[in-house]
């Protein structure tokens, strides 16, 4: 699996960034060669991004030196580097959702004839391109019909029609399922070895162990060390990464009492799911797996009032029966939702770190019609020091923390208000270890206080360490429990759901 | 002091430094600029645009936007006049009852907005229409004349022989909006709307309702000022007010409230109603053709907002250091 060329293709000499405030990158060297995928992990915030989007020309570097196939070059813009084929694939989905398949693969770059826009052809080559993906449809669809997953492999087509030497992958898997995993993987490799260079950022290092030759490991802006992938174990790039010891989330056995919380019976959205009847007790951690798209998001949706249940299903709280027709109603049977999609849904990016935890619960708050910031206060603060939420402070806007760091305030957010049932979908995705496993532990409190808790989520680790029971979804029906959790692998989840 | 630098950094800080500098250099070349007279009137015709501004500023925070405002002045300026002159109901009882009147108009546009939820841009751009179409089919585009002196003296009126009754109101309505905008849930309510109309919804904040309401409160506010300015001339005319429409966007937006809702405050819009007014009153003071003004006004927004956008961007920055200095 070794870099079978050492041929230099890409060399990125002593790299200095300041942003106002931090040294963003203080000396960073990389080096790409031929053929191979080089992994680039580290913290959130340790500097891999900023590093890409030098080489990308979305930012100009404070000093250093880029050197492509032996010429000295730099890029002062996204375009000027994708002519010299270096092309970067972000986290950040930058599709235009009302636009097709096909217009959006080949925007920026459309296939033109006598200055007149192709569309047969570009239909064509962009079947041909999701084809080198494995995946097959009506590519004059527009985009927003996809899911998350398929919107991700349009994204790399898109950046497969500039013939990349060098293509950047900014956490490619973080929506995919594994089947989709390994067929984006299957093409990483194809193109491989037709001669380019992938640089490949995540934070599944099992990932990192399977398809990377070479890792560069980075921290707080430094480079830490450029290895072999043969040459070291995950625990050792764990404790690189952070720079200290980790534990990596372990599974912790608990407790739960007999007594139900929440019952659905017979809810269904035709087109989402059908059907769906499942109880959860107080204090139970009841986590939902199944492939991406298989209606796990669209039942809890509907749960949480943010999609209206047809008629025939009823929801069932304590053994009483409630009407949930709004997120309000939801919050009143002190429900609480943390969505998959963070900034989407989840955060007010310009307000304060404390506004955006105290929204719910201004109510509590009021002191002669008037919000009582003494007690907000002490209430944030309370809960930035308990939660360990890494802010300058309580009046630091949250936009300006990690992902893993607002996710803290927005589980903080509804302890704050009180709730008895917690909904989190994808509650870890794009975050790193350390946060991650800080996470793990605040929802393991959170029911321990008897707060019954759904996790919606994909990666089977995060589904051991966490749950006391599995529900596995497929197709829009619940087609199974698992409740042995302790050894059970993503294969026997798939067994579960097509069973 | 960290407040203070805060502010002066902000987009509303930057204005007031240029009004002032502006006032300053028509001071050294006019010599009347800072007078007591001049100050007065200044601030007494900017206060119209600034009461309207107030409730366009709470719109746009919510992210969305009001052009009807001007037409609800109108109509409500020539319902307090009709109230008075017609069926000489007293002026401050007709003042109230014509301010209602305001807050009706600009809840059929909340209402459209939050629970159809169309365009407020294109729901405000119908009824702007409407609203004034009603006032020329009852006005017939008259005036309408002879509004007792009680309302007159209202509008008009100078405590102390400087400081303009009009002006005290429209300070007033400054407080209590900020007390309401800063310290009570509707307030944040409000600017969550803006900041993330999802997360909003997800954390149980009834959004359609807190939309109606911006909408009633903008046209609450547009209808007492559209009365105040009827109320000051004494008379209705259909014209009143016409531009307020732009001239409340461009207060707020000086004032540093983001068109896309979520950032922004009503004492901004102070000082960016100031700048339009000082602007008119220096091209006055300079013996400038008053044709220039519109020209001048514009080319002042536009310098505004520009410094304000690089300031913010260090992409800009550097491109513009690259392109002056090579390299």
């Amino acid at each position: 699996m070794q870099g079978n060329s050492e041929e230099l293709l890409v060399e990125m000499r002593k790299i200095v960034k300041t942003f106002p405030g931090t040294k963003a990158l203080d000396g960073v060297t990389l080096k790409l060669r031929k053929g191979e995928i080089h992994a680039l992990i580290g913290e959130n915030g340790a500097g891999k991004s900023t590093l890409m989007n030098i080489l990308t020309g979305q930012f100009s570097m404070d000093s250093g030196e880029i050197i492509m196939e032996g010429e000295p070059v730099r890029f002062s813009s996204p375009r000027e580097a994708m002519a010299k084929n270096i092309v970067l694939v972000p986290q950040e989905l930058n599709l235009i959702p009302e636009a097709s398949i096909a217009e959006n693969i080949f925007l920026g770059n459309e296939v033109v004839k006598n200055n007149l826009i192709d569309w047969n052809k570009t239909k064509e080559e962009a079947k041909k391109l999701l084809g080198l993906l494995d995946v097959q449809v009506d590519v004059s669809m527009p985009v927003k019909e996809l899911s998350a997953a398929y919107q991700q492999l349009v994204s790399i087509a898109r950046a497969l029609t500039y013939e990349p030497k060098v293509l950047i992958l900014d956490e490619p898997t973080a929506v995919l399922t594994n089947q989709e995993t390994k067929s984006l993987f299957a093409s990483m490799q194809r193109l491989k070895k037709n001669g380019t260079a992938m640089v490949f950022i995540t934070h599944h290092l099992d990932e990192v162990i399977e398809q990377a030759d070479r890792i560069t490991i980075m921290k707080d802006g430094c480079l830490i060390k450029e290895v072999l992938v043969s040459e070291i174990t995950k625990e050792e790039m764990i404790n690189q990464m952070a720079g200290k010891k980790v534990e990596i989330t372990s599974r912790v056995k608990r407790e739960i009492s007999d007594e139900v919380f929440f019952e659905a019976k017979n809810l269904t959205r035709s087109g989402e799911f059908e059907n769906v009847s499942f109880q959860i007790r107080k204090g139970e951690i009841l986590c939902v797996a199944g492939l991406v798209g298989a209606g796990r998001t669209e039942i809890f949706k509907c749960v949480f009032g943010i999609t209206e249940k047809e008629a025939g299903g009823t929801t069932w709280i304590e053994g009483k029966e409630v009407q949930i027709k709004s997120p309000m109603d939801a919050i009143l049977c002190g429900m609480g939702y943390v969505s998959e999609e963070r900034r989407h849904d989840g955060i007010a990016p310009d307000m304060s770190v404390m506004e955006n935890m105290m929204l719910p619960s201004y109510d509590k708050l009021k002191k002669n019609g008037l919000i009582d910031y003494q007690k907000a206060v002490a209430i944030t603060d309370q809960y930035i020091a308990s939660f360990k939420i890494k802010t300058a402070s309580r009046e630091t806007l949250i936009k300006n923390l990690s992902g893993g760091n607002q996710q803290k305030v927005i589980v903080a957010r509804w302890m704050a208000k009180g709730i008895k049932m917690l909904i989190l979908d994808e509650p870890t995705r794009g975050i790193d270890v350390n946060a991650k496993g800080e996470i793990h532990q605040l929802i393991r409190e959170l029911a321990d206080q008897g707060v019954a808790v759904v996790v919606i989520s994909s990666e089977m680790e995060e589904v051991i360490a966490l749950a006391d029971r599995i529900m596995v979804v497929h197709n829009g029906k619940i087609s199974g429990y698992i409740t042995e959790v302790e050894k059970i692998t993503q294969e026997d989840v798939l067994k579960v759901a097509f069973q | 002091m960290d407040k203070v630098t805060k502010f002066f950094k902000s987009t509303a800080g930057m204005v007031l430094l240029v009004t002032i500098f502006v006032g300053i250099a028509v001071h050294i070349t006019t010599g009347n600029f800072f007078t007591a007279y001049n100050i007065s009137t200044l601030t007494r015709a900017a206060s119209f645009v600034i009461i309207v501004g107030f409730g366009q500023t709470i719109v746009l925070l919510t992210g969305g936007i009001d052009l009807s405002v001007a037409t609800i002045g109108s109509v409500c300026g020539m319902a307090s006049a009709i109230f008075m002159v017609d069926y000489g109901i007293h002026p401050y009882l007709a003042i109230f009852l014509a301010s209602l009147i305001g807050i009706v108009l600009g809840g059929i546009n909340g209402f459209f907005i939050a629970y159809f939820k169309v365009t407020p841009f294109i729901v405000t751009l119908a009824t702007m229409q409407i609203y004034k179409g009603i006032v020329y089919v009852i006005t017939k585009g008259m005036p309408i004349t002879g509004m007792p002196e009680a309302a007159e003296s209202l509008a008009n009126g100078v405590i102390g022989g400087i400081l303009p009754n009009i002006v005290i109101i429209m300070i007033v309505i400054c407080l209590l909006l900020t007390l309401m905008l800063k310290r009570t849930k509707l307030g944040r309510y409000i600017y969550a709307l803006g900041g993330n109309r999802n997360c909003a919804k997800i954390v149980g904040i009834p959004t359609e309702r807190i939309e109606l309401m911006v909408y009633c409160l903008s046209g609450w506010l547009a209808a007492i000022a559209g009365i105040l300015m009827s109320c000051k001339l004494a008379s209705f005319q259909a014209s009143i007010g016409e531009s307020w429409q732009m001239d409340s966007i461009t207060a707020a937006v000086l004032g540093g409230t983001s068109m896309a809702g979520g950032v922004g405050s009503v004492v901004g819009t102070i000082i960016g109603g100031i700048l339009s007014s000082v602007i008119s009153t220096c091209i006055t003071l300079l013996r400038i053709s008053s044709y220039w003004e519109t020209i001048v006004t514009g080319a002042v927004v536009l310098i505004a907002v520009l410094i304000d956008a690089i300031k913010d961007n260090p992409v800009i920055q550097s491109k513009i250091k690259r392109t002056l200095f090579g390299k």
